[in-house]
């Protein structure tokens, strides 16, 4: 059944999922390209050319850099919204009228949902390694380096802060820490609606961005104190507590995951009422 | 206003059909023990103390009742009585405060889901998916659904398969939804307002579709509000109101007690 769900479930999310990648494809591109002819006026105005060239140059290269900032966005924005795409067909497929069909299929909750879970955790990945590339792509339009793939994997190695040493285990670290956020954005996006599906009587969605503003909030501000306590307790081995405060972020980023699933699992059998 | 002769839980004055519909096998009759046996398979519906409450309000209260097999039962009441409620409770899309429900013997889970057939009062289609695509969907979910039959009864209906259904009108959403429900091969059959959107024509097709889906080893429970043009197929009826049930008799019962129509009947007890 598990597979039956999941095959219907991408059946269901591979139109979307196509144009929100192709949209994620030729921003990057275009990026790419801006950020590249930005590279080349830049050339073009150091090589003195006369007084009349250096200005359009730099006209120029402000718009180029502009786009190509635009352009960034985008490859951010298709990645987040097929984010919001596959909540919204959570919550439709699940606590609207479509739940009549979905949730009296004999099925358990937990393969409902491990199901909706798998297909939209698969996109959301490869989606978010995607958009890596793509910036890392830009980056090195920029530096010059297209082609060097130690490069591309080291700015992988860090989502928005492109400042990764180049070694192997920070590029792994950062390709792990960036599947471990789709599965912790997911199950918590999950659990959020349940409960709001639950605990809600009216404005059962505005309930589910509250509770996952505010869990997510919780979340990020204890793993702040914890890490500021260790890092400040640690001063002798910085490395070392840099290291496993990471680690133990990742790792309660699955059991946030894990946990977000089972209890809206949990409450799809026990609590939730279609109404 | 006259008060109804037997209290919840009430048992079958009568389990005899008065009339039922001669297109169908005959019913089996007499209510069924509550346990099951190796000789006596466990009613098709069991409730005991079934409560649902909304905050402070209650919209279903220590409802308990048995099925058995080879019946099609009338739930009959006015708006807000709790028989989408107990319907919903049933299919397993609503959880009871209290009490207990039994389905062939089985707690309401994905088993349970397995010999119910649920057609609610809502549209369910999405709206991405043709007719087609709901078609293979039940087939694929469904051990007992059957295709062939469900296709043959959308031919009938002059709906387009390849029709996505987000252009289907009210009406023929409803039509498929029962299409779909009907071709199962199910146990139990609970069907919300059937005929409740469709025209008056069309009426006459939905409750013959019933009856073709009517088998001896399965029962029907539909709720309506149309109670003259469901009365000839009913075998018993569950009259409920404010969530309390006050009365589960053979449609019969009615005809012979109280010498009137089970629709007389039930504008009498529900006079404004």
């Amino acid at each position: 059944m598990l597979g039956k769900l999941m095959a219907y479930e991408l059946r269901a999310l591979w139109k979307p999922a196509a144009v929100m990648l192709a949209v994620m494809v030729v921003a990057g591109a275009a990026g790419i390209g801006c950020l590249g002819a930005t590279q080349m006026l830049s050339e073009v105005a150091r090589s003195g050319s006369g007084a009349v060239a250096a200005p359009m140059s730099g006209n120029a290269t402000v718009a180029l850099f502009m786009a190509a900032l635009f352009c960034g966005f985008l490859v951010w924005a298709a990645a987040a919204a097929l984010y919001v795409f596959v909540a919204m067909r959570f919550y439709r497929t699940m606590f609207t009228d479509e739940g009549y069909l979905t949730l009296t299929l004999p099925v358990r909750a937990g393969t409902l949902i491990m199901a909706k879970f798998w297909v939209a955790y698969l996109l959301l990945a490869a989606f978010s390694l995607v958009a890596l590339l793509m910036y890392a792509l830009m980056v090195l339009a920029i530096s010059g380096e297209v082609g060097a793939v130690a490069g591309v994997l080291s700015i992988m190695g860090g989502w928005g802060a492109f400042v990764a040493d180049g070694d192997v285990a920070s590029v792994l670290g950062g390709i792990v820490n960036t599947l471990v956020t789709c599965a912790y954005a997911l199950g918590l996006a999950f659990c959020s609606l349940t409960l709001g599906a639950w605990w809600a009587r009216r404005h059962k969605v505005a309930a589910a961005v509250g509770v996952y503003l505010a869990a997510g909030w919780a979340i990020a501000l204890v793993f702040s104190i914890a890490g500021v306590v260790v890092m400040a307790g640690s001063v002798a081995y910085w490395d070392v507590a840099l290291t496993v405060v990471s680690l133990a972020q990742t790792l309660a980023n699955i059991g946030v995951a894990v946990g977000g699933l089972a209890l809206a699992a949990h409450l799809v059998r026990t609590k939730v009422d279609l109404g | 206003m006259e008060q109804p002769s037997a209290m919840a839980p009430a048992p079958l004055p009568s389990a005899a059909p008065a009339s039922p519909p001669p297109s169908r096998p005959s019913a089996q009759p007499g209510p069924q023990p509550l346990s099951a046996t190796a000789a006596c398979p466990p009613p098709v519906l069991w409730c005991q103390n079934l409560t649902k409450a909304y905050g402070g309000s209650v919209a279903l209260d220590r409802f308990s009742i048995t099925v058995p097999a080879g019946r099609i039962v009338g739930l009959l009441g006015p708006n807000g009585s709790g028989k989408t409620t107990l319907l919903k409770m049933i299919a397993g899309v609503s959880h009871p405060t209290a009490g207990d429900i039994r389905v062939t013997g089985l707690p309401v889970g994905p088993q349970s889901k397995a010999v119910v057939s649920y057609l609610p009062e809502r549209p369910y289609f999405s709206r991405s998916m043709r007719v087609r695509d709901m078609v293979a969907y039940f087939s694929d979910f469904y051990a007992d659904f059957d295709e062939a039959a469900a296709h043959d009864m959308l031919a009938r209906l002059g709906v387009d398969a390849a029709a996505p259904c987000s252009a289907l009108s009210k009406g023929t959403v409803e039509k498929v939804q029962l299409v779909l429900v009907m071709a199962r091969q199910a146990a139990l059959y609970l069907l919300d307002e059937p005929i409740g959107g469709v025209d008056p024509a069309a009426r006459d097709y939905v409750l013959s579709t019933i009856i073709k889906g009517y088998r001896p080893a399965s029962t029907i429970i539909l709720s309506t509000h149309l109670v003259r043009d469901v009365e000839s197929v009913l075998d018993d009826f569950i009259l409920l109101r404010y969530g309390t049930m006050l009365l589960h008799a053979p449609v019969g019962y009615v005809v012979q007690e109280k010498g009137m129509t089970l629709d007389a009947y039930f504008r009498e007890e529900f006079r404004c």
